[in-house]
């Protein structure tokens, strides 16, 4: 028999404060989505007050919480301690004060806020991809997953190189019209480079744990992580060169690439051997539906009507459906598995202790996770039709939804 | 005296948190070893390499086994080979994961 290593270490309580601040920008995020509906509503996004709304939910709560995740998981997955703890901490003051500062200085309008906080965030950002580099190095054979994650981390540093670019922009105002192509370019690095193929590895290894799956097929990851790639660059191709059909094949490689995740999840879920998934497992799975409806929309939008409404309409939908309903799910896993562990462990065969589940609602995940949805949807689709009232009724909707979500996983620290 | 059926006892009060299931009926322990009449040892395994619940577990078991009379020492070597699966699981553990 061959024993198993144990000298993995856990990163303690340091994905705790991402977590945690990355639900309270989700909230912050919905109540700032009041201020955007307008500018929403007339299909315009090149505001400060979307650009607020957009970076606390992309930097202050996605991205927050992937980190967070990523201090837990990775060691985890991996197998590899992560290569610097004190490091973590000191990322994670740098990077919440910088996203915080950021969220205001678009709010305001103020440059140099903007221009400060931009540079937090740049070094916050830097200090992670290096620690993570660091940490998967470790490593002496790679996994899909480990391939999924460093994939991610590049685009990421991408990501963040042009998005300080932008900052410095604001004030020298250096790229011209030029700047225009780079959006494209940020958004297709940040949202389908770092956060797809991030939530993509992970699932590798989530989807099969939450649901105690065995004997699924082992081959599809590398597929979707080159078409991903393919994917990516051909749209980016597109974005640089102005032809849109370009961009549309770029995306449809996307497409695919999520068609084979997604034949690949399925094949775990069929293989489970627990028969009943709990809400958030189901909720990322209904993440990677929408995620796929949206691209689709995206494609039909780009070739057929390219109305920068329904285009807005249809990144909305992959922002709030696939990310929130995939990051929000998994959380909802998470944050009482962190805190089982915390506060249970030492405990466990010496009395009686609370099962994972006892810990958060099942029926109240379930409400929460429809609102969401409904919202999301209806939110969207409104976009398109310049339906300003709906908009409003829906992020209200979501805030609902958000606040409960926000009640049910603070509360588990109270278990 | 410690017996192997004390032993077991215990271990089946140590449940997986995620699944609710104890880890005997999971299939989760392989073996049980008692040395000089004080030392135990538990071979046992996880569900998937890499188990989050890695430590917990392994901590669960140590709690559990030395509350039986006369324990001094708990060893747990946890194992990859042969690897889990499914069909190391009880009955009950099955129907209790919803398998008819």
């Amino acid at each position: 028999m061959l024993p198993v290593s144990t000298d993995v270490k856990s990163a303690g309580k340091l994905p705790f404060f991402f977590l945690i601040s990355g639900i309270f920008s989700l909230l912050l995020s919905n109540i700032l989505l009041f201020w955007a509906v307008p500018d929403l509503a007339a299909g315009i996004y090149r505001t400060p007050t979307v650009w607020a709304w957009a970076h606390l939910f992309i930097l202050g709560f996605a991205t927050m919480v992937a980190m967070g995740a990523m201090y837990q998981l990775v060691p985890v997955a991996l197998q590899v301690s992560v290569k610097s703890l004190k490091l973590g901490y000191y990322q994670f003051f740098i990077y919440a004060i910088g996203v915080f500062g950021l969220a205001i200085g678009f709010f305001s309008l103020h440059l140099p806020l903007l221009i400060a906080s931009g540079i937090l965030v740049f070094v916050g950002f830097l200090l992670f991809i290096h620690n993570m580099m660091c940490t998967i190095r470790q490593m002496t054979t790679h996994t899909d997953i480990s391939k999924h994650i460093m994939s991610a981390l590049i685009y990421l540093l991408l990501t963040v190189l042009l998005g300080l670019l932008f900052v410095l922009n604001l004030k020298w105002g250096f790229l011209g019209t030029f700047q225009s192509h780079l959006y494209y370019v940020h958004f297709i690095m940040g949202l389908v480079g770092w956060f797809t193929l991030l939530i993509f590895g992970f699932s590798y290894k989530m989807l099969p744990m939450f649901s105690l799956s065995h004997g699924f097929g082992e081959k599809r990851p590398a597929k979707v992580l080159l078409l991903t790639h393919a994917g990516v660059l051909i749209s980016i191709i597109g974005a640089l060169v102005v032809n849109r059909y370009i961009v549309a094949i770029g995306i449809l490689i996307i497409l695919s690439a999520y068609a084979q995740f997604m034949l690949h999840a399925r094949d775990i879920v069929l293989k489970r051997m627990k028969r009943n998934l709990d809400i958030g497992v189901k909720a990322s799975i209904v993440g990677i539906g929408l995620g796929c409806l949206a691209l689709l929309v995206l494609v039909l939008f780009i070739v057929f009507y390219p109305s920068e409404e329904w285009i807005l309409a249809s990144v909305l939908l992959f922002i709030y459906g696939w990310l929130g309903f995939s990051i929000t799910g998994y959380l909802y896993k998470i944050v009482p598995f962190l805190w089982w562990t915390h506060k249970y462990s030492s405990r466990i065969g010496k009395e009686n202790v609370p099962q994972l589940k006892d810990l958060t609602s099942e029926t109240l995940g379930k409400k929460l996770f429809i609102l969401k949805l409904v919202g999301i949807l209806l939110f969207s689709i409104s976009i398109g039709f310049h339906a300003m009232t709906i908009m409003w009724i829906m992020a209200a909707v979501l805030l609902v939804a958000t606040l409960i979500y926000s009640v049910v996983s603070i509360g588990v620290f109270q278990k | 005296m410690i017996t192997k059926d004390a032993v077991y006892e215990k271990l089946y009060e140590v449940y997986d948190p995620e699944l609710g299931v104890n880890i005997v009926d999971l299939g989760l322990v392989y073996d049980v070893e008692i040395i000089e009449e004080k030392r135990v040892n538990v071979t046992m395994t996880l569900t998937t390499p890499g188990c989050p619940l890695h430590d917990s577990i392994s901590q669960g078991v140590r709690n559990a086994v030395h509350l039986v009379e006369g324990v001094e020492l708990v060893h747990v070597e946890l194992v990859w080979s042969p690897p889990w699966n499914p069909e190391m699981m009880s009955d009950a553990a099955k129907a209790q994961l919803g398998h008819r």
